[in-house]
């Protein structure tokens, strides 16, 4: 889902940086506010974790195989400001050593994949997990939080492109959404298990219920 | 993974050409004004000549060859299915036709040469960055990226980050081999629980370490006197010279663009 240079129309890139520069400056503060002088030990291993957990694949079908996205993960666990910055230092670490996502396109994919997708989850996953009591209905709340959050950055994505008049949107949208939907179950699934896992040790019951140290005023 | 991890250390290639003297600052604003104004480029030559004119700073530079090829074999497979699929989905010319019943595949020019566009786009930002990792540094990018405002805490995240990339990544490297030992093969589809319940606890087994690891390092850093403040360094103001060849580069850019315009500007008024 990184978009590479020159994807991107000046117009889209120039804006979709503005709008992430802004989420990134609000979050910065934000975080500060809760960790004081651990924001950057804490977030910082945590933006390791992301980018090893990243290179895990699981299959898909007919041979195929994804990978963790982590955005949802972050934002339930550790809270949306958080998830967005690690998973900006995760994707500007990818840009310059991997060539993962272009220079100009950073803004864009930062929107996306640190700020969409991290806040679709996080609002999903608090408004089912007030829904729905119990482990039944946390285990739905995480599921769906994950999957939505995968979708809701590919959406984004392919507006992106297809506004750019890179790739028709009839063709990128079907594409990108259809590989995603896919995709978003295996984020999914694992979200789950991390999410129920973490929660047990944390001794969270509830989403909301409790904080833990260190992380965001869940 | 840790071959990889030892090019964010140290610049590449031959340390003492003169591209890897260029202050750092002035190589951040050219390569990054260099990128945003070749991904603007429309035309074949204009971006033909930016590749040509990066492929010239980067023999200049004498950095490692093998290193800079291996890591545009990653783009092939990318630029190879972008020319296969785009004839078929941009409109336009169409220059193959094939029917099959009621299916109808045409292949349009205006695909192909969007394709190459695109290719050339991302084969040129990609020497680009390429070039300016390898005569530069992770370390003193980071400080020129510090000198132009960017927060400290970002900068100070990408460091702490890339440090704990090995860590987390030996870690997760230790539990793979102790799963394949126990005799774990993954499944092959979406529908597999016992493959997803298992990938899962690996993620969050990472995950409770590395969050605890974090907690120790914090400690270790508050013993040794941590206090949360950074420490900027003064950069001294970067010489002509510098400025110079930063200009050039910049000029390059600046000069295809105008070309390609003044090229359409041509074209139109012979119509």
């Amino acid at each position: 889902m990184h978009i590479p240079d020159g994807f991107l129309d000046p117009k889209i890139w120039v804006g979709a940086s503005a709008v992430s520069a802004g989420a990134l400056a609000a979050a910065v503060s934000n975080t500060r506010k809760v960790l004081e002088d651990r924001q950057v030990p804490a977030l910082g291993v945590m933006a390791a974790f992301i980018f090893a957990a990243q290179m895990i694949n699981f299959p898909v079908a007919g041979g195929t195989s994804g990978h963790l996205l982590g955005g949802a993960l972050a934002a339930i666990l550790l809270g949306p400001w958080s998830a967005g910055l690690i998973l900006t230092t995760v994707l500007v670490i990818q840009m310059l050593f991997f060539y993962d996502g272009g220079l100009t396109a950073l803004g864009a994919n930062v929107l996306n994949m640190a700020v969409i997708a991290p806040w679709v989850a996080y609002g999903t996953y608090r408004l089912l997990g007030g829904l729905f009591r119990g482990n039944a209905g946390r285990t739905v709340a995480t599921f769906l939080a994950a999957w939505l959050s995968v979708m809701a950055a590919a959406l984004a994505c392919s507006l992106e492109i297809a506004f750019s008049g890179t790739v028709p949107l009839a063709v990128v949208l079907p594409a990108m959404l259809g590989w995603h939907a896919l995709i978003g179950i295996g984020e999914g699934l694992i979200t789950v298990v991390v999410v129920s896992f973490v929660s047990r040790l944390w001794g969270l019951e509830q989403p909301g219920q409790k904080s833990y140290a260190g992380g965001e005023q869940l | 993974m840790s071959r990889v991890m030892d090019h964010f250390l140290q610049p590449g290639g031959h340390s003492g050409s003169f591209m890897h003297r260029l202050e750092p600052r002035v190589k951040v604003v050219a390569i990054g004004g260099f990128v945003a104004l070749s991904t603007m480029l429309t035309s074949r030559t204009g971006l033909v000549l930016a590749v040509g004119f990066l492929l010239v700073l980067t023999a200049a530079a004498r950095v490692n060859l093998r290193h800079l090829i291996g890591r545009l074999l990653w783009l092939l497979p990318f630029a190879g299915v972008m020319i296969l699929l785009f004839p078929f989905i941009i409109p336009g010319d169409p220059f193959w036709r094939w029917e099959w019943g009621i299916l109808t595949l045409t292949a349009t020019q205006e695909g192909w040469q969007h394709a190459l566009m695109l290719s050339l786009r991302v084969f040129a930002a990609v020497l680009a960055l390429n070039f300016l990792i390898a005569t530069t540094g992770l370390r003193r990018v980071l400080e020129a990226l510090s000198f132009f405002r960017v927060p400290a805490v970002f900068i100070q995240l990408i460091e702490f980050t890339i440090r704990y990339i090995y860590v987390v990544g030996d870690e997760l490297r230790r539990m793979n081999t102790a799963r394949a030992a126990r005799g774990f093969v993954p499944g092959r589809h979406l529908f597999h629980r016992h493959t997803f319940r298992t990938l899962g606890q690996t993620v969050a087994v990472l995950f409770m370490r590395s969050w605890e690891r974090g907690e120790r390092i914090y400690h270790a850093m508050l013993a040794r006197g941590y206090s949360g403040e950074n420490h900027k360094k003064a950069l001294p103001p970067p010489g002509g010279w510098d400025l110079a060849w930063g200009a050039f580069i910049l000029s390059v850019a600046v000069g295809l663009r105008l070309f390609e315009l003044g090229g359409h500007i041509w074209l139109l008024s012979l119509k």
